[in-house]
């Protein structure tokens, strides 16, 4: 109990473990103790006015989880659902919700030279979403403030 | 950590037994006045004594000291050395209110700490002769039970006094009293000594308070045993000597002791004249009296029960409600594949599925019946509130309550109770007239207001009823117009039914001054709205000087709902079937316009048309068809047309609780999953036709 592991923000932990997917040709990252699973795209009812981003809800084993569009949600033009299109489960405050991307590449071990919070990025008001940005070998990551995406 | 867990074990069986004897204390208080029969004292004295005991045992103080002062009047009115008047009920019914107050904070933790010191103060003067006021009443020395005095001896009954003469004659009857001293840790450690020593040396005949009493310390200081043996005067009395704590103690031949002054004050606390007796070979003469009396003292006692936590049945009843969705959709499944291949394995598998389908069923119908508990745990709130309230307002009110047996699910119980109760106050307080009023009419003096419950088929219908002076319509449609609600035009042609619908509105009261009770015209519409979000239906009848009528249509359980499936704009809706009046199939042609808004006229009755499309936001193109499918749907008194694309079918659905992340939605009260596995959103009737009115 003593030994009680503290989480500060302004630190990004050394080892992450980042869940990547794709949305609109760019790769973006969550943390992997967020996600719950990761299941394939399916009918998803739509719910009568609620946010434009808000899909709909969809079931997920006899429980109704609400689904949001991140294209939407990130004002990014809609396309069309493909086969590796995904719904990544998270969990948030108000529950389950569901996460529709164009595709989840990878689970990625982030070392922590290789994330940058860049001031610049992150204190614009546009890109709130953004937590950090990774470097990989051959492209940039945006790590998502997932908190901040899921906010209605 | 264990330690801390096991007192909190504790702190819950205390709440749960304590809620059930502050509960009866309620109850026969209540009906003491009308009748204050011994049987009834004794249940009444029996659960104060109960609370007091865990209370103490739990250390809880305050609780403890309450308990026992008003152990102590209960214990005079129960020897009939003082009556029971209307204020001595009211100081105990006060302390009724301050325990439940009491446990409502031992519950969220705080301990017991709510003020008493008045009360306790109250119970005092009672005892002690003053603050009766000017109803003083000593009863009458009908009664042979005196208040003083050492209560054992004097408390032996014939046959037990003849069983202990008889016992004397065979051989040497102890007798031994035994006052423990104040600050005794473990009574019932000294105690079971006593016993144990008594034990050894013969049998015991006699106990007080009994062994089980002793063994959960719920006694003062004074307990006592008469017994027989063999064993030598001086040998025992050696023995008793070495039980530590001990204050003072008496011990001699049984009939010697009874005349010696034993104590300075010999109080002992006899639980029961019958309880006394608990010892095996004398008392069975008495078995037929104590038999007699734990009859009365609880139906919960009959029967074998188990008590099962709240959310562990939820948890069952969720996984039913998953259960059904599965078992639908493999019938599904199963359907298809029958279209599909003519083989006996389909076949097989076909009466399979009825068969699971059939023992799902009778599973749901199990679940839900362990969930459900009889009205009565509301009606009980009831006889409480009518009698403080007809105090307050010097009217005289009889209340009948009918059907309390009849049962429905937890969920509901818990959310009319507050409904129900404001119907009954508006009932007592501008239903029932005064009672000179009343006889100046031609009407017995005391008004009866009349609460029953009955099942109706999957609803239980439950209905108020005053015989009071009814409602004036006249004046209900004045102040609809003073209210800005209707013209006067348009009140004039209300019909009586159509006027009292506005007792609903807010901001409507037709009683002439607000009183602390009712008046100030919320909570009509409250009551209405709470029902209709249940699912419910509330309608009333009122004839001016002959009594008014509420009466309700609940749904017995808001965990599965009966629907009717719709399609509109290719997503299926759910409309409860208990809001359904019927279906329709209308001509394009026999839709009008009035003020801009589509009717249509059925047999003869204008019913307001909405478009779910259109109540849904949902666009996309939509070509008017030449006929609608219309489903007329029902709140109260109001009907109302939805237009839907397609009628699918009728099914049962289990409710899921939209996520919260969509927050509240107009218009949709719930979701549910289908048999195809997709999501279906439940219409919340009630919201679509406030939108309607916007």
């Amino acid at each position: 109990m003593d030994n009680e592991i503290v989480l500060d923000e302004s630190v990004i932990a050394e080892d992450q473990q980042t869940v990547v997917f794709r949305l609109a040709g760019e790769s973006y990252g969550i943390e992997i103790f967020r996600v719950n699973e990761i299941i394939r795209l399916r009918e998803i009812t739509p719910v009568p006015r609620t946010e434009p981003h808000v899909r709909g809800l969809v079931n997920l084993r006899g429980k109704t989880i609400p689904v949001i569009d991140l294209r939407s949600r990130f004002s990014l033009p809609t396309a069309e659902e493909t086969d590796s299109s995904r719904i990544i489960v998270v969990d948030s405050e108000s529950g389950q919700i569901g996460v529709v991307v164009d595709a989840v590449t990878e689970v990625l071990t982030l070392q922590g030279e290789q994330i940058d919070k860049t001031p610049a990025l992150v204190s614009d008001p546009d890109n709130q979403f953004v937590r950090a940005v990774a470097k990989t070998n051959d492209r940039l990551i945006t790590l998502l403030d997932l908190d901040f995406a899921l906010a209605a | 950590m264990s330690a801390e867990l096991d007192m909190s074990q504790y702190t819950d069986l205390f709440l749960q037994e304590g809620e059930e004897q502050i509960e009866i204390l309620e109850q026969e208080l209540l009906k003491l006045e009308s009748d204050p029969s011994d049987e009834r004292m004794q249940i009444i004295f029996r659960a104060a004594h109960t609370l007091k005991g865990s209370s103490r045992a739990m250390g809880f103080s305050h609780f403890a000291e309450l308990t026992h002062e008003m152990e102590n009047v209960l214990d005079q009115l129960r020897n009939h050395t003082i009556a029971v008047t209307t204020h001595i009920a009211n100081s105990l019914l006060a302390c009724v209110d301050t325990l439940a107050g009491m446990m409502d904070s031992i519950r969220s933790g705080e301990g017991d700490t709510a003020e008493c010191g008045e009360l306790v103060k109250c119970l005092q003067e009672i005892l002690s002769g003053q603050g009766i006021g000017g109803g003083l009443a000593v009863a009458s020395e009908v009664t042979s039970g005196t208040g003083s005095g050492l209560p054992f001896p004097t408390q032996v009954s014939e046959d037990l006094h003849d069983a202990l003469e008889a016992a004397k004659d065979a051989g040497a009857v102890y007798h031994v009293q035994f006052r423990l001293a104040d600050d005794c840790v473990m009574k019932f450690v000294r105690a079971f000594m006593a016993v144990s020593i008594a034990q050894e040396a013969g049998e015991i005949l006699v106990c007080c308070p009994d062994q089980e009493a002793l063994e959960e310390e719920q006694f003062d200081q004074d307990f006592e045993l008469v017994f027989t043996s063999e064993t030598e005067f001086g040998e025992l009395k050696a023995k008793f000597d070495g039980i530590g704590e001990v204050e003072a103690y008496e011990f001699g031949i049984w009939g010697d002791l009874k005349d010696a002054p034993v104590m300075d004050k010999p109080k002992l606390e006899v639980i029961a004249s019958d309880e006394v007796l608990s010892a095996q070979p004398v008392a069975a003469a008495l078995t037929a009296a104590q038999s007699a009396n734990s009859g009365t003292a609880r139906k919960g006692d009959s029967g074998q029960t188990v008590r099962v936590d709240v959310a562990r049945l939820d948890n069952l009843m969720n996984l039913v409600g998953e259960l059904v969705i599965d078992r639908t959709r493999i019938a599904q499944i199963g359907a298809d594949l029958a279209l599909r291949y003519t083989d006996r394995q389909v076949d097989d598998l076909g009466e399979t599925v009825s068969h699971i389908a059939r023992i799902t069923s009778d599973l749901q119908d199990q679940i839900m019946k362990a969930r459900m508990l009889p009205i009565e745990t509301v009606f009980n709130r009831f006889p409480r509130v009518v009698r403080d309230l007809a105090q307050k307002l010097n009217k005289e009110i009889k209340l009948d309550l009918i059907g309390g047996e009849t049962e429905l699910d937890r969920s509901v119980i818990e959310v009319i109770g507050d409904p129900l109760l404001h119907i009954l106050r508006n009932s007592v307080d501008h239903g029932v007239e005064m009672p000179d009023e009343r006889e100046q009419v031609g009407k017995p003096r005391s008004g009866t207001v009349t609460v029953s419950a009955k099942h109706q088929e999957n609803h239980i219908v439950i209905e108020i009823r005053d015989d009071g002076k009814g409602i004036n319509t006249e004046r209900v449609k004045q102040k609809a117009v003073e209210a800005g609600l209707v013209t006067a035009d348009a009140a004039a042609k209300l019909s009586d039914k159509e006027a009292l619908q506005f007792i609903f509105h807010s901001g409507l009261s037709t009683a002439a001054e607000v009183s602390e009770v009712s008046g100030r015209g919320v909570g009509m519409d409250i009551v209405r709205s709470n029902i209709q979000k249940l699912g419910g239906l509330i309608d009333l009848e009122s004839v001016v000087g002959e009594g008014t009528r509420f009466s309700l249509r609940l749904p017995l359980t808001l965990a599965i709902i009966r629907g009717l499936l719709v399609n509109v704009a290719e997503t299926v809706f759910v409309l409860p079937l208990g809001s359904v009046v019927e279906t329709l199939l209308i001509d394009n042609k026999e839709i009008q316009h009035i003020n801009q808004k589509e009717v249509v006229v059925i047999r003869g009755v204008t019913t307001p048309l909405v478009r779910m499309r259109e109540v849904f936001g949902i666009q996309g193109d939509y070509k008017t068809p030449d006929s609608f499918y219309v489903v007329i749907v029902g709140l109260a008194e109001q009907r109302m047309g939805l237009i839907v694309d397609r009628l699918v079918g009728e099914q049962e659905v289990v409710i899921k609780s939209l996520s919260r992340f969509c927050g509240d939605v107009p218009g949709v009260s719930g979701a549910t999953i289908l048999g195809d596995g997709n999501v279906a959103l439940i219409a919340d009737i009630n919201g679509i036709v406030k939108n309607d009115r916007g």
